[in-house]
């Protein structure tokens, strides 16, 4: 099986690396502490039918290559051995067991893998040490593919690190920031170890495919968690009494719409733990969230405003069926009242059986539902949640918080058609418990389409 | 388990998921499906049947599928009654069997049935199966809604909808079922009609008013023509003719009867029996081609838990016993200097630019940069030419940096190089700050360093901050130091 070493200096993520290649958070030891790892430590890369394709090796650092060239210098003598040479008799050497343990437990790692995997903090600058610690490894004679770890970081040195790795012929070079979950930069590190090991092409290959195919299923979950939060908030229907007095009627929507925010925030709850989001491990800094919920509350106008919508911006949609948005139901549709005649049916037409439709009618009552606005906010901003998920790592992310995202076609046009559809269909929604009925195939596809098309518009975002 | 019934488990479970809007945790079912490996698929339909809750669907299909048996054996009895019934009225009590209506009331309808599922079969390939079959379908389902009344019968009954909307299997099934019904029919007409052959004797005649003697044998022709390839005797042209109503009766009653009896046969038992056979065998191919639809909402999350990334082999290399722990060196001020005060910048941050640094009120004598291995070696001739002892030696660091082995052997050596005291001085805790890196543990890892390397003190301070009472304790410390003598 193919064997990768990872190495490099002391304190630069050589644990943090594996942990996200492996997607194992528990793996190893990491602390901002010198000489975390202390020993090698070994962990399989499988494909998701379990077969295992890599093994990854953890090493601790890199401390002293001044000394190591030393002696390695010093073996060179008179009989002229080639390096690799030299670094075995190294390994045998007394200072191999003492002075240099660590080193020598490296090199020995080094001498007996494919190639190996040099991490490098590009924040620091190109120091001598780093320059001999390579020097040493090319002495191994495997492949050396240095990754430059924080490169997001806005102290990054990468060019200068690019210009000297070049120097010491290390041409392919892979930035791959750690501490973040990035899917391209992870692809892009396998491709180059793909074109530097000729004989493991084909297990590279798979294992490749297999985490495309992974990237794959968590969009498609993550589309589809959205597709249900908004199924769910599109068919939201309650039934208000219409002579109620004004304070009541207003409790009652305040506790409408807490029902709303809290299936948003459930939404948000899922998809963090899809992203696996929860531990300590991701930069929670690069997301548009405070403490995991959103800043901005879901039925304040400023949250329209903030993601660059105006309020009744989608009231043309809305006002095709009848309904009025008023500013002063805090983005919320009181229909039925405001209906007229003819819109009454394309509203309700499938929505409460007919007997309880003309008794609500005859008994003055009206229907509580969600705005176009505010939905138009909720797939807005819960996008712009999932493309930040998606590409934590990248460097523009700090706009990402307050993006406008005028990109959305949802923020002006109509509904995505299942959404629509779901406006007519108070038992698909979750938020109506009385009514729901989760076994409606016809709630289930259109969640399906739904996903489709929020697929689409992540892959079409993703590729501009 | 059968594949089909443990995918109506999988779909079960994902419906029920699907209701309780969240994933059932079950870490012992997930750790078992990514160990059985397979595709994604394969380790969703593994799962679903290790939970708890799937073993439960797994007894209700169970119990359904009972059901499921009694009615169908219902329905097999009542389609022969139904075939002894249709043959009891043709062959009732009248002597005369007029034979065209015998026909049309044993074949004609089942091969108009017949025709329509070929049609449906061929233009409506989603909603094909059957008529009969579909309805019989339709009335197991229900009936097994009603006969099953627990909540978990309802979800896996509409699994058991959803998934055979996949693969054709509902068709085929359908199929299986139309054409096994109307065997049976047949079969049950075939034996009353023997049975009433057998015992009682009939006069076959015939009529018609609007068509023509010749279609009527050529009619008989065509049925009879399996029959007579197989040696049978059937009524030739002469003896239909002489059938005919108001001639006189009782001309070929064996060859007629043959011909009843062999046309029920080739063209209602054997056509039925081999398409039922035939669908069940489509039954059983899209049985075993069946998969699971993972784009249906709730499987996609699974993706994750369910398959592996990675397998920890352990270590391969243990650490070595660890060092005595050092205390850090002591923080206890020394005494100012009053020597020569000689300055080496290891690893720094700052550029050429700004070496030498420059201090207000101190006059150094710098050494040099020690940031490989030429330099240090410079760095450290430079420091042994200076063979008097100097009033200090300072080492100027970087915070930025972690201090490392080599750091470490290189304090030691200028400790050794040289009799008067050595400083580390840690500079650029700005760049560290500008990290994130929390600064007091940095500084604790400089400490020991310098504790272990045998340095006299160890200072934070920051040369472009005057205020700074790092740098201020510096200034105090050696400002009364000479650059040279």
């Amino acid at each position: 099986m193919l064997k990768v070493v990872v190495v490099g200096h002391t304190n630069t993520g050589k644990t943090s690396l594996l942990r996200t290649l492996s997607r194992d958070e528990a793996f190893g030891q990491v602390s901002d502490e010198p000489a975390t790892t202390r020993q090698v430590e070994g962990i399989q890369l499988l494909l998701s039918n379990g077969e295992p394709v890599m093994l990854l090796l953890d090493t601790p650092g890199l401390e002293d290559p001044d000394g190591v060239l030393d002696a390695l210098d010093r073996l060179a003598g008179p009989e002229r051995f080639d390096a690799p040479e030299r670094v075995r008799r190294f390994l045998d050497g007394p200072e191999a067991a003492t002075y240099y343990e660590q080193e020598a437990k490296v090199l020995r790692q080094m001498l007996d893998s494919d190639a190996a995997i040099y991490v490098i903090d590009c924040r620091e600058p190109v120091l001598g040490k780093y320059r001999e610690e390579l020097t040493i490894l090319t002495y191994c004679a495997i492949p050396v593919l240095p990754v430059l770890n924080f490169v997001a970081n806005p102290a990054s040195r990468e060019p200068e690190w690019r210009e000297q790795l070049a120097r010491l012929n290390l041409h392919a070079v892979v930035a791959f920031d750690t501490v973040v979950f990035d899917e391209a930069g992870e692809r892009r590190l396998y491709e180059k170890l793909r074109t530097l090991l000729d004989a493991y092409d084909q297990p590279l290959q798979r294992l490749i495919e297999d985490r495309r195919q992974q990237g794959e299923w968590l969009r498609r979950a993550a589309a589809e968690y959205l597709a249900e939060l908004l199924i769910d908030t599109a068919g939201c229907l309650r039934v208000i009494p219409g002579d109620l007095e004004a304070a009541k009627l207003r409790e009652m929507i305040l506790r409408n719409q807490d029902a709303v925010r809290q299936r948003e925030q459930r939404s948000v709850d899922a998809l963090l733990r899809l992203f696996r989001f929860s531990s300590s491990h991701y930069d929670h800094a690069h997301l548009p969230l405070v403490n995991g919920a959103w800043g901005m509350d879901l039925f304040n106008p400023d949250a329209l405003k903030h993601y660059g919508m105006r309020m009744g911006g989608g009231a043309a949609a809305g006002a095709a069926a009848g309904a009025a948005v008023d500013a002063a139901t805090l983005g919320v549709t009181l229909g039925l009242g405001t209906l007229t005649g003819t819109a009454v049916g394309a509203v309700l037409g499938t929505s409460l059986p007919l007997h309880r439709r003309i008794w609500g009618r005859l008994h003055g009552f009206s229907e509580w539902r969600v705005s176009d606005d505010t939905l138009r906010l909720l797939i807005v901003r819960q996008m712009a949640l999932i493309r930040a998920l998606l590409r934590r790592g990248h460097a523009a992310q700090g706009a990402l918080a307050s993006a406008g995202s005028p990109e959305s076609r949802w923020a002006r046009g109509p509904l995505p058609r299942p959404m629509r559809e779901a406006r007519l269909k108070p038992k698909w929604s979750r938020l109506n418990p009385e009514l729901f009925d989760p076994t409606r195939s016809d709630r289930q596809l259109a969640v399906q389409r739904l996903t489709e098309e929020l697929l689409a518009e992540l892959s079409d975002q993703e590729a501009n | 388990m059968t594949p089909v019934r443990q995918r109506l488990v999988a779909e079960a479970v994902r419906l029920e998921e699907d209701r309780l809007g969240r994933i059932l945790d079950d870490p012992a079912a997930d750790a078992r499906a990514r160990d059985a490996g397979g595709d994604f698929e394969q380790r969703l339909v593994r799962r679903a049947g290790e939970m708890a809750l799937g073993r439960r669907f797994a007894g209700t299909l169970e119990r359904l599928n009972q059901i499921r048996f009694w009615l169908l054996l219902g329905a097999v009895v009542l389609a022969f009654l139904a075939g002894m019934g249709a043959a009891a009225a043709v062959f009732g009590q009248d002597a005369t069997v007029n034979i065209g209506w015998a026909l049309s009331a044993l074949l004609g309808l089942q091969l108009l049935m017949l025709l329509l599922w070929v049609v449906f079969t061929l233009y409506r390939p989603k909603g094909g199966g059957g008529v009969l079959g579909r309805a019989a379908l339709a009335a197991v389902h229900g009936l097994g809604r009603r006969l099953s009344r627990r909540p978990e019968s309802a979800v896996a009954l509409s699994a058991s909808v959803g998934l055979l909307r996949r693969g054709g299997l509902g068709r085929w099934v359908a199929s299986a079922l139309t054409h096994g019904l109307w065997a049976m029919f047949c079969l049950g007409a075939l034996l009353g009609a023997v049975f009433a052959l057998s015992v009682r004797q009939y006069e076959f005649v015939w009529g018609t008013t609007l068509l023509t003697e010749g279609s009527f044998v050529a009619l008989v022709a065509l049925l009879g023509a399996p029959a007579q390839s197989l040696g049978w005797p059937m009524p030739d042209a002469e003896i239909v003719r002489a059938s005919r109503i108001g001639l006189e009766g009782g001309v070929g009653r064996e060859l007629w009867s043959g011909l009843l009896l062999s046309s029920l046969l080739f063209y209602g038992l054997l056509p039925r029996a081999v398409l039922t056979l035939v669908s069940l065998l489509l039954v059983r191919r899209a049985a075993g081609r069946l998969r699971l639809d993972t784009s249906l909402p709730g499987y996609a999350r699974l993706s994750d838990r369910l398959g592996a990334h990675a397998r920890s082999i352990g270590v391969l290399d243990p650490r070595p016993p660890e060092t005595s722990g050092l205390e850090p060196a002591s923080r206890t001020r020394p005494a100012p200097v009053h020597g020569r005060v000689l300055l080496i910048g290891l690893e720094l941050e700052r550029g050429s630019n700004d070496w030498p640094p420059r201090l207000a009120g101190v006059d150094w004598i710098t050494l040099g940069r020690a940031d490989d291995r030429s330099q240090r070696r410079d760095v450290l001739s430079a420091l042994r030419a200076r063979d008097a002892a100097p009033g200090v030696v300072l080492v100027l660091c970087s915070l930025a940096r972690t201090p490392d082995r080599g750091a470490e052997r290189f304090f030691a050596t200028v400790r050794e190089q040289t009799r008067g005291p050595v400083w580390a001085l840690l500079d650029e805790g700005g760049t560290l700050a500008a990290r994130g890196i929390e600064r007091a543990g940095r500084l604790r890892q400089w400490e020991l360093a310098g504790a272990r390397a045998g340095l006299e003190y160890v200072l934070e301070i920051d040369l472009d901050d005057p205020r700074h009472p790092g740098t201020r304790e510096l200034v105090e410390l050696v400002g009364q130091g000479v650059a040279e003598e």
